[in-house]
């Protein structure tokens, strides 16, 4: 252990393990699956962070509201652990804060798809939307209110998206909708966030690499299945679909992959070698269909990175390791929580809202 | 008042299985008994017997009373008090006439809900008007004036009523006023243009228009929040409409979750019903009465002490002394005593505060810190619905303690807003912290008088060790443990020893036969401790690992080697860990001379009274919460450590109400 890891991470180290202390616990979440109302849910949630979604919707009964203030709240813990750190670590976390800022980009860039191109009233629904800055200083009702595309592009200028928008030109998007301009804000935001780990000092970059080659690796298997099986993209096009690091890319599978005909591919096949696991679980599961396989990849991901990140949580707390199991549980636990707001409004069963929460 | 545990027994008791339920209800009634399965008192005997199967799920009755106290929160009104929770009064439940009149309640309240979340969408939208405008963000607006060919006003907010817009007549005009988002034009144009709207060709009404559009979009702001307000009212009032059910019910509901609580703990044969639990020595008359009234006398009924039973079996509970019961929470804290072994309470509230003085002593802002804590409890009384955020009623009463504390103490060391207004009573600390000769005293007297507290005070902890032990009869630790007599004994001398090293001016230890005698004679007894232990242990029938000699004695050399650093480098520690409280107090008086010379260099007057009273603030805040904390730490590490094990059981009885439990209020 270096004097430089202590002074970099013992204070975070400390400030992330309380909020981590203070996360949702297994009785808690038993608990909220129980719940049958909205109101139960949030009288539940009373001494928890998320204790103002309570006055929330006592003052709107607006589930789009609660929703609007979890995306903030994801964006104000982010800025924090950002303000945490200094230097290339500062910049790393606003780097995977930008992950944020590209979902509210493409949520905004849907708003003036369904109002300036299908001609759909959006009404309301920018009110819902995060408009304040993120990382960038991007306008977000320049964009919502943009007579056309090519002002989009203008807005986005001095970000880091101007060359991914104005790469794709007005009539593509008219023609074939939003999906190559939200890709490539995809592709856009990894990157970054690459060149930036990259400068890491070593541990930490090795630790994250690992992280995001992994992450790389089964969000492109995700990919191939959804796109290559299910919508039967052509090779060339899936190759474009694909986020950089990782192994998978480089394997004779995935080119052999991209050249079988989309009727012929086969998941199995794909992930054999490199997750001999995963390809059990795909297999196992029949004939079922690109989004159940695809549903498989996810929830194999989740449990590779929840072993992972519970690893780093007991292990050497002086790295990145810690901002990394933060997020991660940060997240799941966002994740639990929406799933039982939607499930309850929605009048999902109690298993259908633990299928998809826990 | 009982310094150690409540005394328990262990009820067993069989009754007719036709008394049950009211067998069950007279124990909820009375709400001393902690079951325990009767299962494990004879295991053999468990496989004849059984369990009554309740009628519905364990958690319906929990599940849905939690359903009826959201109601009640929403409706702001308090769940019903325990004191309301009759057994007598208990109606039978049918849960699915329950659960539909709160689904019917939940039904109508989802109604109201939409109507809200309606609301809330139009407040959406007319916000963004509002910002917009007030930001003057033209860009984004069309602002339209002229008059309409065709129609009304009336005809045009029902064309445009799936939009965002305003529509105004400004007084003296003659022209309306509509505001749209330039984004809906392709839907908003057509639905003009079908009412001939005659646009005014001064484009500079516009900005003219700016102001009435903004009070326009303000007004409804309001209005919407208004009518938002009345909603929340109508959710009230329909919750209301059904109050006195939902009472009843959450009543009903408790009574049988709390009986159904009892029955788990019931067990069977054909034709009685048979439980066991502990309950206070105190209340075991009451409860047999009880029992046998509700039986008619036919019941059996077995008492056992405590005695009979392993320690780590019988809960624990102490007698409540309501005047200490801030500092049970500080033991609460901790841990649970173990059975049989003294209730730490009464000598934490001696220690605690009189740490605190030592480190805290001023009369002033002692009375500060009591004042505070008056007004905090009585305001947290006034209003208990709301939720205490950082320092809860129980803070605010250890506030009135610590204000008193340090008042106290401050009068002792003549110490009042940092100024020597009166006599001390003692010694002027400020004076000796300072340095003046006047006193007698210097920082090494201030040092020397917590150094003898910190004795004090573990000499206080391995008492009552020793008292814990011995009524344990657990005679090898009280000997050889280093809290027990071997470990005190070195202790003891270790003092004496350094008091008379220091006496010679740090030159020479006692001479003669004291060093062999006081420190020779333990150290060998040390050595036995683990050859004696093991012999302890075969008397007692244990199966030990077989050993060879030479096993023995390196675990005997190790064993030695770890309790000699532990006593000689604990003991130290502990002891002159106790300074802290010295240094505090040096600290406390520093900061004050401190503000008092910046007073001084303020110029007196006003500004000086303003430095002294943000000088006082802030020490209050800082010394105060240090104080605090440190005292609790040398409770918490160098006083419990001595004596409190802290392997106790929570007495738990299932009693009507929730506070029934480890602090026992004596009945008179």
């Amino acid at each position: 252990m270096s004097v430089g890891e202590l002074n970099r991470y013992a204070f975070i180290n400390a400030k992330l393990r309380s909020r981590i202390g203070g996360m949702l616990d297994d009785q808690r979440l038993e608990n909220l699956l129980r719940c049958q109302s909205l109101d139960e849910l949030f009288n539940q949630l009373k001494d928890t962070p998320y204790e103002p979604l309570l006055e929330i919707y006592d003052q709107s009964a607006d589930i789009q509201r609660l929703e609007a203030w979890l995306f903030a709240r994801n964006v104000r813990l982010h800025l924090d652990v950002a303000k945490l750190t200094d230097g290339i670590h500062s910049q790393t976390v606003l780097a995977m804060t930008r992950k944020l800022e590209v979902e509210n980009l493409k949520s905004v860039v849907r708003l003036w798809f369904s109002n300036t191109v299908k001609h759909q009233n959006i009404d309301y629904r920018l009110g819902y939307l995060y408009q304040q800055q993120i990382v960038s200083p991007i306008d977000w009702a320049r964009i919502a209110n943009a007579q056309t595309y090519d002002q989009i592009v203008e807005t986005l200028s001095r970000t880091p998206y101007a060359q991914s928008a104005a790469a794709i030109s007005a009539s593509r998007i008219a023609t074939e909708g939003l999906f190559s301009l939200e890709t490539a804000f995809d592709r856009t935001w990894f990157s970054m966030l690459r060149s930036v780990v990259a400068k890491l000092p070593g541990d930490d970059r090795d630790l994250v690499e690992a992280v995001l080659d992994r992450d790389s690796d089964l969000k492109n298997i995700i990919n191939l299945v959804r796109f290559g099986w299910m919508y039967s993209l052509p090779g060339d096009k899936l190759r474009t679909l694909m986020l950089e690091g990782g192994g998978i890319t480089k394997t004779k599978e995935f080119r052999q992959y991209l050249e079988t005909p989309p009727a012929e591919r086969s998941p199995q096949k794909l992930v054999g070698r490199r997750f001999p696991d995963l390809a059990k679980e795909l297999q196992e599961s029949g004939k079922s269909s690109a989004e159940m396989q695809t549903l498989l990849v996810e929830q194999y991901l989740f449990r590779i990175r929840r072993k992972e990140f519970h690893a780093m949580l007991r292990g050497y707390p002086f790295n990145f390791g810690i901002i990394l199991t933060y997020f991660f549980l940060e997240e799941r636990q966002d994740t639990i929580i929406r799933s039982l707001i939607n499930g309850i409004h929605y009048g999902w069963d109690s298993p259908a809202i633990r299928e998809f929460a826990v | 008042m009982n310094v150690f545990t409540v005394p328990m027994k262990l009820l067993t008791a069989v009754v007719l299985d036709e008394v049950t339920d009211t067998v069950k209800k007279e124990l909820l009634r009375l709400g001393v008994l902690d079951f325990i399965q009767v299962s494990r008192l004879a295991p053999e005997q468990a496989a004849r017997l059984s369990v009554q199967k309740q009628q519905e799920e364990p958690g319906t009755y929990t599940n849905l009373r939690s359903r009826v106290e959201t109601l009640f929160m929403q409706a702001g009104m308090p769940t019903p008090s325990s004191e309301k929770l009759n057994p007598d009064t208990m109606q039978p439940l049918e849960v699915g006439k329950a659960k539909a009149l709160v689904d019917k309640v939940v039904g109508d309240l989802s109604t109201i809900r939409e109507q809200q979340k309606q609301l809330s969408q139009s407040r959406i939208r007319v916000d963004e008007l509002l910002r917009y405008v007030t930001e003057e963000k033209l860009q984004y607006l069309d602002i339209r004036i002229g008059q309409v060919g065709k129609g009304n006003d009336a005809l045009i907010r029902s064309r445009l009523a799936n939009q965002a817009f305003v529509l105004i007549q400004p007084a003296t005009w003659k022209d309306f006023v509509l505001l749209t988002l330039k984004r809906d034009r392709q839907q908003v144009s057509p639905l003009v243009e079908t009412l001939q709207w005659m646009e005014n060709p001064d484009g500079g009404l516009q900005r003219v228009a700016l102001p009435f559009l903004q009070a326009e979009l303000e007004q409804q702001m309001e209005n919407l929040g208004k009518a938002n307000a009345e909603i929340k009212e109508r959710i009230t009032l329909r919750i209301k409409e059904d109050m006195e059910s939902l009472e009843t019910l959450w009543c009903d509901l408790r009574l049988h979750e709390l009986l159904g609580e009892i029955a788990q703990n019931f067990s069977h044969t054909r034709n009685t019903t048979i439980f066991s639990g502990w309950v206070p020595q105190s209340e075991s008359s009451a409860l047999e009465s009880v029992i046998r009234a509700a039986a008619d006398g036919a019941c059996v009924i077995e008492w056992t002490d405590a005695k009979y039973l392993p320690r780590e079996e019988v809960p624990v509970a102490v007698e409540d002394i309501p005047l200490l019961r801030p500092f049970q929470k500080l033991v609460d804290n901790y841990s649970i005593p173990e059975y049989g072994t003294i209730n730490p309470t009464p000598f934490v509230a001696i220690s605690y505060l009189v740490m605190f003085g030592l480190m805290f002593a001023d009369a002033g802002q002692g009375l500060v810190i009591l004042l505070l804590g008056l007004l905090g409890l009585k305001h947290s009384q006034r209003n208990p619905q709301l939720k205490p955020k950082m320092i809860s009623a129980d803070m605010y009463r250890l506030f009135i303690y610590l204000g008193t504390a340090s008042i106290v103490s401050g009068v002792i060391f003549g110490s009042y807003f940092g100024f020597a207004l009166f006599p001390p009573i003692w010694f002027d600390y400020h004076a000796a912290v300072v340095g003046h000769e006047s006193t007698g005293r210097n920082v090494y007297s201030i040092l020397t008088i917590t150094i003898w507290f910190g004795i004090v005070i573990i000499g206080l902890g391995l008492v009552l060790n020793w008292i814990n032990l011995i009524r344990k009869k657990d005679w090898f630790h009280l000997l050889m443990d280093k809290n027990g007599l071997v470990g005190g004994w070195l202790f003891g001398c270790g003092i004496w020893a350094a008091f008379a090293f220091v006496g010679t001016g740090y030159k020479q230890l006692p001479q003669g036969l004291f060093l062999p005698i006081a420190f020779g004679l333990p150290l060998v007894l040390l050595f036995a401790k683990v050859p004696l232990h093991r012999y302890m242990e075969r008397r007692h029938g244990k199966e030990l690992e077989p050993k060879g000699i030479g096993s023995l004695v390196m675990d005997a050399v190790l064993e030695w080697i770890v309790d000699v650093l532990e006593i000689f480098s604990g003991f130290l520690a502990n002891t002159l860990s106790f300074m802290r409280v010295a240094g505090l107090g040096i600290a406390h008086v520093s900061l004050m001379t401190a503000f008092a010379q910046m007073a001084d260099l303020a110029g007196g007057g006003v500004a000086g009274i303003v430095v002294l009273l943000l000088g006082n603030a802030m020490v209050i805040a800082l010394e105060g919460l240090s104080a605090g904390i440190q005292a609790l730490r040398l409770n918490y590490y160098e006083f419990f450590t001595k004596y409190f094990t802290g392997r106790g059981l929570s007495y738990n009885p299932i009693a009507l109400h929730p506070h029934a439990g480890r602090q026992i209020i004596s009945r008179p």
